[in-house]
């Protein structure tokens, strides 16, 4: 254990970035579900990471370590975002974005099995949610994380981690069943 | 948003077992339960199909996301950004020499750039640089070479005795041109042409003088021995001829104004044999079958001496000095 730890710890860089960047990738991806903000993130997260790889202990976790990097990263784009766009954006101006970020990518509709309207709905309730909550559920339900490892990326316990995914998961059932309503 | 607080529903039963149910997480004895309570409960049996429908479109959202072109196109950016990880590492660091500014650069294998800074701003092989490397700014480590300079140019030091890193040579003509030049001594000068026949190419004058035009590493390779047939200083890195006179100065080599600019006074300089290490007056008839790649010009007596050059027992240069 110690011996594999130690060789993970002598890696180039280059190579715990290829160990470690679809799972950054695809939360930053769908954290922030817009490839040009994903791609800043990810690349100002491994940045971050080399500046203090040197000097990293040798038994520290390198996916948890990364994934809380890019975490906090995230946190940070929520607050920088909400302050851009404070004056601008209105909850249906909101709808309207994930509605075409839907778009912008669904070309393969067909394989997908899911109507644009449901996706729009789950997409927007996702961008509503509290940071906790939407990051839980995306590296949960998403990159399949286990709570221990969320727990350890949001500072909390992993009893916590798991609430947020389930108030996560109440609140997409209440809109989807909401939306549903409505159509009827 | 309403929030969605309630935890217990009408029947007594608890929402987030449901959800555990959904995800697949209620442990063994839930899950019976749940089947049970489900037999009884319609509200609760519709609920979980709900939440299945929730987990069920958030897969297809999950695999709805193309994760590979974005990730490669932000990796590549990456790359570029960061130090160490893919470009090999350079300190640079400018240096205000007594002859003008020198950008000095040093790799993880050695010095592998000290270009005069040109008085035009032409700042092209910075950009270049940042492409093949990540740039760091001095310290420490280019500390070292400064002080080698310093003493070079207060005559202190001879000779630099830098690791060089070959990285920015061009090609392995020019590398074996510039290592050619490495074996001219200090205070010396030698012709393109003695360059092009030590390393076997006499025609190749023209490419030698192209080459150490282009010498990435001037000082330590010491092109500005290197001067035309004629005497004349031909260039220094295209058009800084007078920094080459002023270094061939710090080495104690003259240099005169003439019609078709600088040259050194080759009349009245000694001509060393460097294969036979030692030296002639210029009028010497023992010089008709010298090779021009053994031929050198000293400036004075005392540092043919200083070489461990004999006088020649032709013309014999201690009895009948210039």
């Amino acid at each position: 254990m110690s011996a594999a730890r130690q060789h993970v710890e002598r890696l180039p860089f280059a190579e715990v970035i290829t160990l470690h960047q679809r799972m950054i990738y695809g939360y930053l991806l769908r954290f922030t579900r817009n490839v040009h903000d994903a791609q800043d993130l990810f690349q100002e997260t491994f940045l971050r990471a080399y500046r203090a790889y040197v000097v990293l202990p040798a038994d520290v976790d390198l996916r948890a370590w990364l994934m809380r990097i890019a975490v906090n990263l995230s946190k940070n784009y929520v607050r920088d975002r909400q302050r851009r766009n404070r004056v601008l954006v209105d909850e249906e101006q909101g709808q309207d974005h994930a509605h075409r970020r839907f778009a912008e990518n669904s070309s393969n509709t067909e394989q997908t099995m899911i109507s644009r309207e449901t996706a729009q709905t789950l997409l927007a309730t996702i961008d509503a949610l509290s940071f906790r909550q939407r990051t839980a559920l995306i590296q949960r339900q998403f990159e399949g994380l286990e709570y221990d490892a969320i727990a350890a990326n949001l500072e909390c316990s992993p009893e916590s981690a798991r609430a947020h995914v389930y108030q996560a998961l109440r609140k997409l059932r209440f809109a989807l069943s909401a939306d549903q309503q409505q159509s009827e | 948003m309403r929030t969605v607080r309630s935890s217990t529903l009408p029947c007594g039963f608890q929402e987030n077992d449901l959800i555990a149910e959904a995800l697949g997480e209620a442990p063994s004895h839930l899950n019976l339960r749940i089947r049970t309570h489900l037999f009884s409960c319609t509200a609760c049996a519709a609920m979980l199909e709900q939440y299945r429908a929730v987990c069920a479109h958030l897969r297809v959202l999950a695999n709805h996301d193309d994760l590979t072109s974005g990730m490669h196109a932000a990796r590549r950016a990456l790359d570029h950004r960061l130090p160490g990880s893919s470009r090999p590492r350079l300190v640079l660091e400018v240096w205000h020499s007594p002859v003008g500014d020198i950008r000095l650069g040093k790799t993880d294998k050695g010095v592998v750039l000290a270009e005069f800074v040109r008085p035009d701003g032409d700042d092209a092989s910075v950009a270049t640089l940042h492409r093949e490397f990540a740039i760091e700014s001095g310290g420490p480590e280019t500390a070292d070479l400064i002080q080698t300079l310093e003493e070079y140019f207060s005559g202190k030091r001879q000779s630099l005795e830098w690791v060089v890193d070959d990285t920015l040579m061009r090609s392995d003509f020019q590398r074996e041109v510039l290592r050619a030049t490495t074996e001219v001594p200090y205070g010396t000068v030698v012709t393109y042409l003695s360059i092009a026949e030590a390393i076997g190419q006499p025609k190749a004058v023209r490419a030698v003088a192209q080459a150490l035009r282009h010498n990435p590493v001037p000082i330590q390779i010491p092109c500005h021995r290197v001067i035309g047939s004629d005497g004349s200083l031909t260039g220094y890195a295209g058009n800084l001829v007078d920094i080459k006179k002023q270094i061939l100065a710090v080495e104690g080599i003259p240099v005169v104004e003439t019609a078709k600019g600088l040259a050194i006074p080759k009349a009245q300089m000694y001509v060393g044999w460097r294969h036979d290490r030692c030296f002639c007056r210029p009028d010497c008839a023992s010089l008709k079958d010298q090779p021009v790649r053994d031929r050198a010009f000293i400036p004075s007596r005392s540092r043919a001496e200083e070489m461990g050059y004999v006088p020649c027992d032709v013309c014999h240069p201690e009895v009948h000095p210039l």
